[in-house]
């Protein structure tokens, strides 16, 4: 494994220090380690199975990591109810299948968390949803049903449905992979948007074009396990292993 | 060079039918088999409809107020049905052996349900507030006409409540609109919430005496509690309260009487179709909340929980309601001390809420299974905690798929209120059956029966179209 955690100066806002994950007898994540400091930018590439989502679904407590220890802005993660909530308070997540409300209107998926998590006056949450609708290019869909609009603008209001929540991390899980070729463009520069804004962003993707432009580091995992990790330029042009030269020869080839 | 691509542009699609011949040919006349099919109908509804009719409308005897216009007419032309014994027997029919004096009571409590349902359950129709003042002054001012001022007074206070408590809400809020009551500290709202309750029962006590101040005493303190623990509510949602607490109170005060001056009218006395509707009705807001929980009850991963929840359902699935009732009449005050006695109404609708709490569990659980994971983990991954994820999030998907289901529910239930017969309560047909064995009227079960079968109907129809409707509004806010 290279060893090259922190290598920005910068303050660390994500240390995850020797976690293991078991799904009954299966061991999904083997002793990993990984530093993220704060607007940076990381992407997290493998074949699947390798539990880069899992991993990412750790740092919110979505999934529970059995052993180790993983620390997000200061706070550490435990069963503690409280700091679950303080957490996921700073952590915004995407999905593949954008788990968009579907019984509210995409004005109203905006401002149901603002309100009632945040005790935000409803004026106050509206104003603050039309201000990221504006962001995400899809102001005119704010009274549609997420049913009546397209995978890339539910993805899209899925984005400013967290931005509302004004986390400091932001983690994406596949969030294109559900997409249309034509759609996942308009969800990708929104995020390379998010990107320029300063955003940490942890990002499970196979989108190679936006590891190479927006990336600080990639990391790449198989079985459980950091293989390697490094900036997009080394990895994608000098990978240091045979495994991580396969996977890039896959995806790259057509 | 590039050129340029124009989409081409829609075409109407072809008419394949069209005019009432269109419509025959395709309905009823597809295929030598249907065709067979639509004669063999028309034959059978020549064969079987018009002797009824006959006999229920047009041989019928309507006029007179005793056997004898029956009989004298059956010795003539009209063989038909003798309606005469319902019209004789229509205040027994309606309100069992409520004294007839008192019935006004039992009418002003369904006219104010009447009223208080259209005002909830036709949210589309009666949106703008001042459509809903129109309503409120429409309903005050009719139960003003027919029953007085008091009982208008009432309603025009039942009506005009939301309004105040929103309002109220909005002021303790403050113009910032910042979290108002909820944010005040623990201590001064438990007290401001037991004073409330304080104040009100010793007004009562003052002006009305004893009966029926702890009841109103309970009822602000929970409005108080309301107020201060929820944040900023809309004057749809008071209504939907008030309808819950308030209505039910009234209920319960203008039927049993015994307070505010209004003689006591013991539940012995009720009967009828007011009984069956108290039943019902009762029996659907108690149960459903309560299938609710069970049904949370029943995913939940806490064990002890879970298993009561799950015992529950699978023992009152598992014995028929009439064994329930009968648990409730004769064995539940076995159980209790001598002088502690309820009531063998209240027991029978316990009984009846708790069964169908466990039919109504099973049917909520099959709509939160079907829920995909992704919900939850949006709504955690979004800060979200159990109970408001579970009531602004899941339920509402949840119980929004399984409205045929509950709806089956809810008319069983009505159906079944009629088994409270075999321990002695007399529902509308209870009642017919008892006025079919009085020797004056000897002979005339088909009436009875026809005519409580179709008062059954007609609700069962009712809440049928309810829920097509609610089908129909929340489907198409999905596409």
């Amino acid at each position: 494994m290279a060893d090259n955690n922190g290598q920005t100066g910068s303050e660390t806002i994500i240390d995850i220090v020797g976690v293991n994950k078991w799904f009954g007898d299966f061991h999904v994540l083997k002793e990993i380690n990984l530093r993220v400091g704060k607007g940076e930018k990381l992407v997290i590439c493998g074949p699947s199975g390798s539990g880069k989502s899992t991993l990412i679904r750790c740092i919110n407590r979505l999934e529970v990591h059995q052993k180790g220890r993983i620390t997000v802005d200061g706070i550490e993660l435990t069963n503690d109810v409280k700091r679950i909530d303080q957490v996921r308070r700073e952590v915004g997540m995407l999905f593949q299948n954008f788990n968009l409300f579907p019984h509210m209107t995409v004005l109203e998926n905006l401002t149901l968390s603002p309100v009632w998590i945040r005790k935000m006056p409803l004026k106050e949450a509206r104003d603050l949803a039309f201000q990221y609708l504006e962001r995400v290019k899809i102001p005119e869909l704010a009274d549609k049903y997420p049913g009546q609009c397209s995978g890339g603008q539910q993805q899209r209001v899925a984005i400013a449905r967290c931005l509302c929540m004004n986390p400091k991390i932001m983690l994406f899980d596949e969030p294109t992979s559900a997409l249309d070729p034509e759609m996942i463009k308009e969800v990708l520069d929104v995020m390379v948007d998010l990107a320029r804004s300063g955003m940490t962003m942890l990002c499970v993707t196979h989108e190679m074009g936006f590891a190479r432009t927006v990336a600080d580091r990639v990391v790449f995992m198989d079985a459980g396990e950091i293989v390697e990790e490094n900036d997009p330029e080394t990895f994608f042009n000098h990978p240091q292993y045979d495994r991580t030269q396969l996977f890039l020869s896959q995806i790259i080839s057509h | 060079m590039i050129r340029e691509w124009k989409p081409k542009p829609a075409q109407p699609s072809p008419i394949l039918e069209t005019g009432f011949g269109g419509w025959l040919a395709k309905n009823l006349f597809s295929s030598i088999g249907n065709s067979c099919l639509t004669l063999l109908g028309i034959a059978f509804l020549l064969w079987a409809l018009p002797p009824f009719l006959r006999w229920a409308i047009f041989d019928a005897n309507w006029g007179g107020d005793s056997r004898s216009a029956c009989d004298a007419a059956i010795e003539g032309v009209k063989t038909g049905a003798c309606w005469v014994f319902i019209k004789v027997r229509a205040g027994v029919f309606l309100y069992g052996f409520y004294p007839e004096p008192e019935r006004w009571r039992v009418d002003f409590i369904f006219v104010l349900l009447a009223f208080a349902l259209l005002q909830v359950l036709v949210p589309t129709l009666l949106h703008p507030t001042r459509r809903q003042f129109a309503l409120g002054l429409v309903a005050a001012g009719s139960a003003a006409a027919l029953f007085g001022l008091i009982p208008g007074g009432v309603v025009l206070l039942y009506f005009f409540l939301p309004f105040l408590l929103a309002w109220l809400a909005g002021w303790i809020s403050g113009p910032a609109g910042r979290g108002g009551g909820a944010e005040l500290a623990v201590p001064l709202r438990v007290a401001l919430v037991l004073g409330g309750g304080g104040v009100a029962y010793l007004l009562i006590i003052s002006f009305f005496g004893r009966e029926g101040a702890l009841a109103i005493a309970l009822f602000v303190a929970l409005l108080a509690g309301l107020l201060l623990t929820t944040r900023r509510m809309a004057a749809a949602t008071w209504r939907w309260i008030l309808l819950g607490t308030l209505y039910p109170l009234l209920a319960y005060f203008f039927l049993l009487g015994g307070v505010f001056g209004l003689p006591l009218v013991e539940t012995h006395f009720w009967g009828g179709l007011s009984l069956t509707l108290v039943v019902a009705g009762s029996g659907m807001i108690t149960a459903l909340p309560i299938g609710i929980l069970l049904a949370l009850g029943r995913r939940s991963r806490l064990p002890v929980i879970n298993t009561l929840c799950v015992s529950f359902i699978e023992f009152v699935r598992g014995v028929p309601l009439v064994s329930v009732l009968f648990m409730a009449s004769v064995m539940f005050p076995l159980l209790l001390p001598e002088n502690v006695n309820f009531d063998k109404l209240l027991r029978a609708l316990v009984g009846i809420a708790f069964f169908y709490a466990a039919y109504m569990a099973e049917v909520i659980r099959g709509g939160l299974q079907a829920i995909p994971k992704g919900q939850y983990e949006a709504a955690e991954a979004l800060g979200w905690t159990y109970w408001k994820m579970m009531g602004l999030i899941i339920l509402p998907q949840a119980l929004r798929l399984v409205i045929p289901g509950l709806a089956n529910n809810f008319l069983s239930l009505l159906k079944d209120t009629t088994l409270v017969a075999v321990i002695g309560l007399l529902d509308l047909l209870g009642i017919a059956k008892a006025a079919m064995a009085d020797v004056q009227w000897l002979g005339f079960t088909k009436e009875a029966y026809i005519f409580a079968g179709l008062v059954f109907w007609i609700f069962c129809f009712a809440i049928s179209r309810y829920s097509v409707y609610l089908e129909r509004k929340y489907h198409t806010s999905y596409q």
